[in-house]
């Protein structure tokens, strides 16, 4: 097993994060394989309503929305938490002790997200989207948030002197936006729930910033990030960066309300919503120059690198998909498409596309450099990113194409409504096989972490003794 | 940008502005909307639930209905929402945030896997709480072609001892229908929930939605 | 496992291949110099257009930024006299009301009266204002009541109907009379609260109730429209001349209706 001899300063702050990075990534990697498979389960019941049609918990009902926020929470935020972790250990090169309270959070968020997965399929989802989690188990999963942020930010406080990247201003951000975010949409909707009146447009901003204002920060931090880092060269334009992230941050907290066009909140706040959408091209364009510019020339990299692979993959998918939104805002597109499979298909893309690729990206680079060994199979990892882009983006064409076809048909007086039903059903079925062929991809994923960790660990007890002995 | 608290501040900032647009004004504005009592005739907009009707509000919640079925009319000027609603008198009309005060949570859904059930209430072929049930419980016996999940688990499939019960679904056919000697009783599950989806009525005038002009 | 790269010696793991240039230079250094690239103008002029653009949609479709206001293009920043913060009630669900409560006692719910007792309102040339009939003639009738005998589609009937001047208010008195105008067949414009308001005015000191014969000989006023002088004329010209107006700001929907009507000569 070769190794690189790095810097002991540099093993000290990836030592200092390993535990919780690492439990993070595991967990996130076990909801990626339960999430696609219940997507897989809840795409088939689109098409043969009758497969196992006869328990509770297996109604579609409570499969979907627990796996969108197995997929969410699970993966995307456990995801998010330790590369952001990993990150500002790395960017601020300051280890730090106490790793015992990141490490209990880490566990805490995970065991929230399963209870909350079971009570979903249990049936008590508070049915609105995204906060399906019965109220104390949000509770409990912002309390384990709370540990991981402050452990985080006082790492980036105590940052070694000198710039700040700009991967740090997104991770900063999102790491303070999330718990206002998460704390007032529970607070209002599940915990104390204001009148129903208020509720749509609060719903629809949690909707907007989950993705946008979670998530999204995290994924751009981690390709802003590794880019450069790979290929060894400076981006395209910093100043474009700083453009990027403040229209990003200005903009984004608006877009929420596109999803209520017509909705039942006065009108300014969908037209806003559909301004905020269409003024994110600002960002979209610029960070987009900025990621896609970089990656020039850089194909003999592409090869072998899955990390730039799966980042690229993430920033073009991120350009689509935050172009698609904004089109998809405007009323004549919105009055078609709206309640149709192709907003599915954007949310799809905006999750798997962007920000799972780029965590893919992102986990690929940081496990080697935790464990001091190299990934156990690359043919896995190929296989992994293959089964993805294919799958995944079959799933987002056909999610598309049935999605407009059936949105022409909702949005038709003279059409019977079971017809919409019957465009989308072939494409629905051919995302359903999709998910079926990402979730293999998940458990190629989950194989090579797993056996990486593995190795490390069988590695360590051996060497611990080769000492004793 | 090398410098902290601007960067924090700024932050902040960005997201405060949409934070008090799209939460603080709501529930300041929307948040203490009350129903409207028409002087005239003593009508309650929206009417009042019966106390079937809210406990069916948990059971829609617990069985992730909005996953498939939206409850939200758009307007005439941009959608044919209206068009595709049930004909009734006053006409069905754009639904506004006052529709959603008796509501908890507020179902407005995201998705139209299944039609709009706003204005279920007022569909003609649902004119009794046994049609709602034999829905519920083999949706593709009483409408072929449809891909709603059966809810099969809310309704008890037992031996008819002595006398059939006068709740039991009658009119079921299909595959899992009762075979002679049984009978299909509703929990109170799907009897809360049959009395909440016969309540989706929302055609009763409001004065911040006009009646649209019919094309 | 770990594959040889094709032409090197290097095994080609990807964990630790840091930078092709050989050096391992950290992110944060690789930008750490303060040359600050230049940004193309083309592009801030793109962002600009954009900004633009949004915001005109923005001010445009907002509905005046109210929170009772639901549809995006009901009341503009131009301020166009809809008189007040809420959109206005809308006659015919108003008139709707007022007619079922008050109206249907008599001449029923579909407006088609009883035979010998009260007259019809649907396809009643008293109603859509055919022939002899003025719209101030119903508006009068309601204030005043009526009495005697009256021929309504070649039927005669005899009997009293109560004044209802004082029990409705003028934008109740127009919002039933526009509502009644178009139900049931009828058609005609709706009558606007300010030429109610204006007949009113002219009207007191009346204390019974109008006969076919008084109705007769009263001047036939139109909404919308200026007659040839006469004692009333002049009020009426003026209440002529505000109608297309006022039926613009009191029907939101019905943009078309002034448009159709001839423009008084003011």
């Amino acid at each position: 097993m070769t190794k690189l001899s790095q810097p002991s300063q540099e093993n000290e702050v990836e030592a200092s994060v390993r535990l919780p990075v690492l439990i993070f990534f595991g967990c996130a990697a076990s909801w990626l394989a339960l999430g696609t498979l219940l997507g897989a389960l809840a795409a088939l019941k689109l098409i043969w309503p009758g497969f196992l049609d006869g328990p509770a918990f297996l109604t579609y009902g409570r499969i979907a929305p627990a796996a969108v926020n197995a997929l969410v929470y699970g993966w995307a935020s456990s995801a998010a938490l330790g590369i952001a972790l990993w990150m500002l250990a790395r960017l601020g090169r300051t280890p730090l002790g106490y790793a015992v309270l990141p490490v209990a959070a880490a566990i805490c968020w995970n065991l929230g997200v399963f209870l909350g997965i079971c009570a979903i399929l249990g049936g008590y989802s508070r049915s609105i989207f995204l906060l399906e989690f019965p109220g104390f188990i949000s509770a409990i999963l912002f309390g384990a948030y709370i540990f991981v942020a402050i452990w985080g930010i006082v790492l980036f406080r105590n940052r070694a002197p000198g710039a700040v990247f700009v991967s740090a201003w997104y991770l900063v951000a999102a790491l303070l936006w999330f718990p206002w975010l998460y704390f007032s949409a529970n607070a209002l909707l599940i915990w104390s729930p204001v009148s129903g009146a208020a509720q749509a447009p609060i719903a629809a901003w949690f909707i907007g910033g989950i993705i946008s204002l979670w998530l999204a920060p995290v994924a751009l931090a981690s390709a802003f990030y590794l880019i450069p880092q790979i290929l060894g060269r400076r981006l395209v334009s910093y100043n474009l960066s700083v453009l990027g992230f403040w229209s990003f941050a200005i903009f984004a907290g608006w877009s929420g309300t596109a999803l209520l066009v017509g909705g039942p909140v006065p009108a300014w706040m969908a037209s806003a919503g559909i301004v905020a959408s269409v003024f994110l091209f600002v960002p979209v364009l610029v960070t987009g120059i900025n990621l896609l510019g970089s990656l020039q020339g850089s194909y003999e990299a592409l090869g072998w690198s899955p990390t730039l692979r799966f980042t690229a993959v993430g920033a073009m998918s991120f350009v689509i998909a935050y172009v698609m939104g904004g089109l998809l805002a405007l009323p004549s597109f919105n009055a078609n498409f709206f309640f149709s499979d192709v907003f599915v298909g954007q949310a799809f893309l905006l999750l798997i596309g962007f920000v799972s690729m780029c965590f893919f990206g992102a986990i690929y680079y940081i496990v080697p450099r935790l464990l001091s060994r190299p990934w156990h199979s690359d043919s896995l990892i190929s296989l992994h990113f293959w089964l993805f882009v294919v799958g995944g983006g079959l799933a987002w064409v056909c999610l598309l194409s049935g999605g407009m076809l059936q949105g022409y048909a909702l949005n038709d007086p003279g059409v019977r409504f079971a017809s919409s039903v019957g465009y989308a059903s072939p494409f629905r079925l051919v995302t359903a096989l999709s998910l079926i062929a990402m979730f293999v991809g998940s458990q190629c994923f989950a194989g090579v972490l797993f056996r990486t960790m593995l190795g490390a660990l069988e590695e360590t007890k051996s060497s611990s003794q080769a000492v004793t002995v | 940008m090398n410098r902290m608290p601007l960067l924090i501040f700024g932050i902040f900032l960005a997201f405060a502005a949409a934070w008090l647009g799209l939460v603080a004004y709501p529930v300041v504005t929307l948040g203490s909307l009350q129903p409207v009592i028409n002087e005239e005739s003593g009508d309650v907009s929206p009417p009042l639930l019966s106390g079937l009707a809210i406990a069916g509000q948990k059971v829609y919640a617990a069985n992730g209905c909005v996953s498939c079925h939206s409850q939200m009319v758009r307007p005439a000027y941009l959608a044919h929402d209206i068009s595709r609603e049930p004909e009734a008198d006053p006409k069905v009309r754009q639904t506004v945030a006052r529709d959603y005060l008796r509501e908890q949570p507020a179902f407005v859904g995201w998705q139209r896997i299944g039609p709009d059930l706003a204005n279920y209430g007022l569909e003609k072929r649902v004119a009794t709480l046994s049609d709602i049930h034999r829905h519920l419980y083999d949706p593709r016996s009483v409408m072929p072609g449809s891909i709603m999940p059966a809810s099969r688990y809310l309704y008890i499939y037992r031996k008819i001892s002595g006398q059939p019960s006068n709740e039991s679904l009658t009119g079921l056919t299909g595959p899992h229908a009762p075979a002679p000697g049984y009978e299909v009783v509703p929990t109170e599950d799907a009897k809360v929930l049959a009395a909440y989806l016969l309540s989706l009525k929302r055609n009763y005038p409001l004065s911040e939605a006009p009646e649209e002009p019919t094309e | 496992m770990i594959e040889k790269k094709p032409n090197s010696q290097e095994p080609m793991e990807d964990g630790f291949r840091e930078s092709e240039l050989g050096s391992k230079q950290d992110v944060t250094e690789l930008h750490a110099s303060t040359e600050r690239e230049p940004v193309s103008v083309w592009l801030i002029v793109l962002i600009m257009v954009i900004m633009f653009g949004g915001g005109m949609f923005l001010f445009a479709n907002s509905g005046g930024f109210q929170s009772n206001v639901y549809n995006a293009n009901a009341v503009s920043w131009s301020g166009a006299g809809s008189g007040g913060p809420a959109a206005p009630p809308d006659p015919m669900v108003v008139g709707k009301r007022i007619y079922t409560r008050n109206c249907a006692v008599c001449h029923l719910s579909e407006g088609q009266g009883v035979a010998g007792q009260f007259p019809p309102l649907a396809r009643s040339e008293w109603v859509i204002s055919e022939g002899w009939h003025g719209d101030n003639h119903i508006v009068q009738i309601i204030l005043d009541g009526l009495h005697g005998p009256v021929t309504v589609d070649g039927k005669t009937y005899n009997n009293a109907m109560a004044p209802w001047g004082t029990v409705l208010k003028d934008a109740e008195i127009a919002a039933v009379l526009t509502y009644v105008r178009n139900s049931w067949g009828n058609e005609a414009p709706a009558i606007p609260v300010e030429f109610v308001a204006d007949i009113r005015s002219q009207d007191t000191g009346r204390k019974d109730p109008w006969t076919e014969k008084e109705l007769q000989a009263t001047e036939r006023v139109l909404v919308g429209a200026a007659p040839a002088a006469a004692p009333a004329g002049e009020a009426k010209a003026g209440a002529g001349s505000e109608s297309p107006d006022a039926a613009k700001s009191g029907e939101p929907a019905a943009e078309a209706t002034p448009a159709t009507e001839p423009t008084p000569g003011a």
